[in-house]
């Protein structure tokens, strides 16, 4: 599919699915060099970027690759050489490029990717989970988890400015086909806009037949440790430069961004935490009689890499329940965003230290609706303590179907 | 020596202090493709003993730029290198990647093909030294048939016969392939020659001796080198556009044991296996040259300069 | 940060890069500590110069020729011989037996290269460096190769020389013995007007007397021979039955023309085969008769073969007894048969008659040539003679005379034109050291450069590093033509060829700079010094031993690591 877009003269509102609107992020940030492959639900991004690539009126290169892992590899090949990147994948691609995501933060290149989340096969699904992008957890990228269209085109833009002051890669998440190809009102800034907020990247080192110098060589263990913590430290700094970066783009767009977005949490006794799309069906939950009876608050964790443990901790400290919906599991343990919330609650004094639940549904793109939302809420609200930790949710079985218990001591219902 | 040896700046690019085994053959090949393709070159090397023999950090025995890359993907790191080179208007610096034959053979083949397929500008040089070698000498689908290495160890060697790099890369139609050896400097330094006046993928296929993983002395490297070309083993020759192969150096035809009772790796093959071995030899010298005669018949018209 | 020789010190944690980024290069790691066997560049003894009857530095000179610098190729030739282009054409090249490229393609045609090289210098007038004669004038009594060459040697060293030659030419055994067609006038003329021009003064058409030579002070004695050895047999009186040398001249005079239909010449030495070719020239049926077998003639292998080639008869094992005079005016010459039993002196199969077993023949004339001997009535009063030679004392005086012998008449000097043109160099260095006080050290062009006394053997070579290709060889004409003239029975070899042949030369043991060392080093260890020649980084060698493997001429030699 081909997808024709106007570029508009000045900022203008577009009806852009996610997947377009990540294209026009990349194209407005003025990349010069974008190597993909195609995977569903990625493929919109590329074929809308191959399309936009055609008028661009700097030298670019659209490089066609054999694999995600080249399209990693070429995008390495090209920021080392002092170029801004991108590409795009999702699920079992993104996957085959895990050893060069590590290459990628190692190198401490600024390469911006956007990740449309799907499940993990087998058995095939096309369909949206969150467990792609977090087995790369700890492969030293820094992650944003979007649930607009609108998201997805500012936090490419503004992803470049993160990674190239910090030189650390930047992987701005969408959740499949809710998201990557549904078609919302988007706001396209004018080139000037984008021009204004990311100047042409200046990088601190490159491969430069002027300057030779190796990069990537055997590193012992005399030096290893204090090259990973300045990888560490950086991605920490993201934490403080993307409030900055929001106040930036705001005064440039109108547009506000919060790492950590919430409603109600002023005087909430339970908090909902959610991510991605599920925060914007949240919304519509928490504004419910029975949800503001109940005082429930809702978090958006929009910044997952670096974990923005001090500010939930400053929402959450006092809260009496926090309910987690995790699109994921770490399987044998809990849902992600779950165990890194509770992680970071844990410096908390015991008084304002909420009871964690945790919730794992909607994976492998299983509707998680108003109905499935309001029942974690409900869950929370009447279970005095979390036990056990974690429950799923979501089976839908027919009537009469014996009950069989889940190994976490949860019964699987609906 | 002659020609196109002379005419090498005496400028050393790769610097000593590197950190390649005594008599290791890849060094001198890298030095020569250096003061082929100047300081105006990036380099681009897979984990391979050169990653290694470079120098740890934060030293670099070459004087260009440098890039590691993960082992399965050197022609896209190259790629990308190129993409960026060109969309900043240096169309004039050489991509050169320098690959094992691990990197090359095994785990980089596909990245390898995608390269070749895409036409990307660059050189590649495949040092092949028949198996890992800097992992310990454990078989790669270069080794040759009859060689021990440490995930060979049967008292038979590897069973299976050396992968064809050349009508892997002659199938790709790339503008060029070549083989090189040790042995032949100037006709080394005249395929690169060659690679460098011309655009898009050029593979040269270097026959690389290894006397550590080889079980050789270290002084036996070109000897190695030179008795595989004139055994047949490692033919010399060109292939342009994948469809106009130019033999090169004939081979002398010294017997295979000369070539073999100088490497501690072939100790256990047996009288008729040698036997075989120069078969195999003779009837791919003859595949080569039918070819090349073949395809000049067929378009004498484009014959190769 | 610091750099402290090549090596980075980080000094804060800041210092360190973001990533595994170089900051310096590998040169600081002396890898040299590695090794056990280090590389030495030695040259050693090319096989050719080894056995060289001049001491010619053969490869000094091949390379030269090479690289087509014919000025610097003479200039070698020049350090020991005067005359290669004598030497190049009647030498009988000894260099060429042991040459390593026989076992690839064929060995090197020396011989040529040295006659081009040494045409070369008579062309182009090429000239050794010549001092002021500052030192007494010398004489030279002779002006064969020995004469010439001590005349030569005499003013190199800054003598005024005066050469006296009885002949009404200069040039003795070149002018004289060798026929033509072996070695041409014009070239012997080339050679004798060339010492002329280096201010050597050569008188000819006279023969001093004993009283006079020895009346020129310390002098070079280099007459040559003056008679041939008789055969002590009945009839040897008879007219037509004559002496080989006296022949000789007589044809190079230009006055023998002939001797008649058929003739016998006895001996087995290159006089006998010189004599036997001319004969065939002038239109003779010739026979060489000989006491002993083929097998043990004196005689250059090449010459036997050229005779033969050229129509000339043997007869081995047999000696004459008797010449009687034919009724018909001819000779008939009676041979008794011989049989070989045990050693002579030399150390040859000593040949021993069989009494009664006699053929006679009928010929037109009878050629003595069992050798020559010295004419005892010049050799100055003082000198011993022993078996018709002058002995040479260790310090190059004739005994008790002023006289320092050179050549033929020189006792201990070889056969050859070679070994003459060496030995009066030899001589006139004696004569120097005893006018002046100065001793000259013997040319040892070799030795001069540092070369090793070992031989360079096929086996220690790279071959590998040479095509393998049949020698340029000058052509020879064809035996029925030859015998139509004295025009030279080898021609001459085009310069170009020659630049080929002397390329083709190995130059074993002889760093020629051909690089292949510094190319395939590894380790970068090997670099060109700027006027030439190589250093070794010993901090860097890993000692993997390649540039001795595979040099092409064994110049460099592994020994343990110190």
């Amino acid at each position: 599919m081909t997808t024709t877009v106007p570029a508009p003269a000045a900022s203008r509102t577009s009806i852009l699915t996610g997947n377009q609107a990540a294209a026009w992020g990349a194209f407005l940030a003025r990349t010069q060099v974008v190597s993909a492959y195609p995977i569903t639900p990625q493929t919109t991004i590329i074929e809308t970027l191959a399309d936009l690539y055609q008028r661009a009126t700097w030298p670019s290169r659209f490089v066609n690759v054999e694999s995600e892992h080249s399209a990693m590899a070429v995008c390495i090949g090209a920021s080392i050489t002092g170029t801004r990147v991108f590409t795009a994948t999702s699920a079992q691609g993104l996957a085959l490029m895990h050893e060069l995501l590590h290459w990628a933060a190692g190198s401490r290149l600024p390469i911006v990717m956007v990740d449309v989340n799907r499940a993990m096969a087998p058995g095939w699904s096309i369909w949206t989970d969150q467990n792609d992008s977090l087995s790369q957890r700890d492969t030293g990228w820094a992650q944003v988890y979007c649930s607009t269209a609108q998201d997805v085109l500012d936090h490419v833009v503004m992803a470049f400015r993160l990674a190239e002051t910090t030189n650390v890669p930047v992987m701005v998440v969408e959740d499949a086909f809710v998201l990557s190809h549904t078609a919302e009102a988007v706001e396209v800034p004018a080139q000037e806009v984008v021009d204004n907020f990311l100047p042409p990247r200046t990088p601190s080192f490159k491969l430069d037949v002027e300057k030779p110098a190796a990069f990537g060589g055997l590193l012992g263990p005399d030096w290893y440790q204090e090259v990973r913590q300045d990888l560490h430290d950086s991605m920490l700094r993201i934490g403080g430069l993307l409030p900055k970066a929001y106040a930036d783009w705001a005064r440039l767009t109108g547009r506000a961004y919060d790492v950590v977005e919430t409603w109600h949490m002023d005087d909430a006794r339970v908090a909902l935490v959610t991510s991605g799309t599920v925060s914007q069906t949240a919304q519509e939950v928490v504004e419910s009689d029975w949800a503001r009876r109940e005082k429930v608050g809702l978090v958006q964790i929009r910044l997952f890499r670096p974990f923005p443990a001090a500010r939930l901790r400053e929402v959450l400290g006092g809260v009496e329940k926090v309910a987690v919906i995790d699109r994921n599991c770490s399987y044998g343990h809990h849902g992600i965003f779950f165990q890194e919330l509770k992680s970071a609650l844990y410096g908390l004094p015991d008084a304002r230290r909420p009871k964690a639940y945790g919730y794992v549904m909607g994976l492998g793109g299983r509707d998680v609706s108003v109905e499935s939302i309001e029942d974690v809420l409900r869950r929370t609200v009447s279970r005095p303590a979390p036990e056990p930790e974690t429950t799923w949710l979501g089976a839908v079985l027919p009537p009469g179907a014996p009950v069989k218990a889940c190994a976490c001591g949860e019964e699987v219902t609906r | 020596m002659s020609g196109p040896m002379d005419a090498l700046s005496h400028e050393e690019i790769l610097r000593a202090g590197h950190l390649a085994c005594p008599g290791c053959g890849v060094t001198p090949a890298y030095r020569w493709a250096l003061k082929v393709l100047g300081r105006r070159t990036i380099v681009t090397a897979p984990a391979c003993c050169f990653a290694v023999i470079d120098g740890a950090f934060p030293y670099s025995a070459s004087s260009v730029p440098f890039l590691h890359a993960a082992f399965e993907a050197a022609p896209a790191y190259a790629s990308g290198v190129r993409a960026a080179l060109d969309v900043t208007g240096q169309h004039d610096v050489n991509v050169l990647v320098w690959a094992g034959d691990g990197g090359t053979f095994d785990i980089g083949l596909q990245s390898l093909s995608a390269a070749a397929e895409r036409n990307e500008d660059m050189i590649y040089v495949c040092y092949d030294n028949e198996a890992y070698m800097n992992t310990g000498i454990q078989r790669s689908s270069a080794t040759p048939r009859g060689a021990w290495t440490m995930t060979t160890p049967a008292k038979d060697g590897k069973r299976e016969p050396k992968k064809h790099l050349g009508e892997i890369m002659a199938a790709h139609r790339i503008p060029y392939f070549a083989t090189v050896s040790i042995s032949h400097p100037e006709d080394f330094v005249r395929k690169l020659e060659t690679a460098k006046s011309m655009r898009g993928f050029r593979l040269l296929h270097y026959f690389c001796p290894c006397p550590t993983g080889w079980k050789a002395d270290s002084r036996h490297m070109a000897e190695l080198g030179r008795l595989a070309v004139e055994t047949g083993v490692f033919p010399l020759y060109e292939v342009f556009d994948g469809v106009r192969t130019v033999v090169n150096v004939a081979p002398a035809w010294t017997p295979m044991k000369e070539y073999l009772k100088l490497q501690g790796r072939f100790a256990q093959v047996t009288p008729p296996e040698v036997e075989a071995m120069e078969r195999e030899a003779r009837a791919e010298w003859a595949r080569l040259e039918r070819r090349a005669r073949a395809e000049a018949e067929a378009e004498p018209a484009a014959a190769p300069r | 940060m610091k750099k402290t020789d090549g090596r980075v010190q980080f000094e804060t944690r800041g210092d360190l890069p973001a990533t595994a980024q170089s900051l310096g290069g590998t040169s600081w790691n002396r890898t040299g500590s590695w090794k056990f066997l280090e590389p030495l560049y030695k040259d050693l003894t090319p096989p050719c110069s080894h056995v060289c009857l001049t001491g010619l530095d053969v490869v000094a000179m091949m390379h030269k020729v090479e690289q087509g610098d014919w000025d610097g190729a003479a200039r070698v030739a020049l350090d020991v011989n005067p005359f290669p282009a004598v030497t190049g054409r009647v030498c009988p090249h000894p260099c060429e037996q042991p040459c390593n490229r026989k076992a690839y393609g064929g060995g090197v045609v020396v011989h040529a290269v040295e006659a081009a090289v040494g045409d070369h210098k008579l062309a182009k007038a090429v000239r050794p460096e010549l001092p002021e004669a500052v030192h007494p004038r010398v004489h030279v009594v002779g002006s064969g190769p020995a004469g010439l060459s001590a005349a030569v040697a005499l003013r190199r060293l800054g003598h005024p020389v005066t050469v006296h030659e009885a002949a009404p030419e200069a040039g003795g055994l070149l002018r004289y013995g060798i026929p033509a067609y072996r070695l041409p006038t014009e070239v012997v003329r080339a050679e004798v007007a060339w010492v002329r021009s280096l201010g050597v003064e050569i008188e000819t058409g006279r023969r001093l007397a004993r009283e006079e030579i020895e009346a020129l002070g310390p002098t070079i004695f280099a007459v040559g021979f003056g008679r041939s050895r008789p055969l002590g047999i009945p009839g040897e009186d008879l007219p037509n039955v004559l002496d080989g040398m006296s022949f000789l001249a007589g044809v190079r005079r230009g006055e023998e023309t002939g001797l008649g239909a058929e003739v016998a010449v006895v001996g087995g030495g290159n006089t006998a085969m010189d004599v036997a070719r001319t004969l065939r020239r002038l239109g003779t049926r010739t026979t060489v008769w000989y006491r002993r077998t083929e097998r043990e003639m004196p005689a250059f292998r090449l010459e036997v073969d050229e005779a033969k080639e050229e129509g000339v008869g043997f007869r081995f094992l047999a000696a004459p007894v008797r010449v009687e005079a034919s009724p018909t005016g001819r000779l008939l010459v009676t041979f008794v048969r011989m049989e070989l039993s045990g050693k002579d002196a030399s150390g040859r199969s000593k040949p021993v008659p069989v009494a009664g077993d006699e053929v006679t023949v009928e010929v037109d004339a009878l050629v003595k040539a069992l050798g020559e001997v010295l004419d005892d009535e010049v050799v100055p009063r003082g000198a011993a003679t022993r078996d018709g030679r002058v002995g040479v004392a260790p310090d190059g005086h004739a005994g008790e005379a002023e006289a320092f012998p050179a050549g033929d008449c020189a006792d201990g000097t070889g056969a050859t034109v070679s070994e003459a043109i060496r030995g009066g160099r030899l001589a006139a260095h004696a004569l120097h050291a005893e006018l002046t006080g100065q001793a000259v050290p013997a040319a040892a062009p070799l030795a001069d450069r540092g070369v090793d006394p070992a031989v360079a053997k096929f086996k220690q070579l790279n071959v590998a590093r040479f095509r393998k290709e049949a020698p340029h060889a000058p052509d020879v004409v064809a035996p029925g033509e030859r015998v139509a003239s004295f025009a030279p029975v080898e021609g001459r070899l085009p310069a170009a060829d020659a630049v080929a042949e002397a390329a083709r030369c190995f130059k074993c043991g002889t760093c020629v700079e051909c690089d292949v060392c510094y190319h395939l080093c590894p380790d970068m260890a090997i670099s060109k010094k700027p006027g030439g020649g190589y250093v070794i980084d010993l901090a860097h060698c890993k000692g993997c031993g390649v540039c001795a493997q595979e040099c092409p001429r064994a110049a460099i030699e592994l020994r343990k690591s110190t």
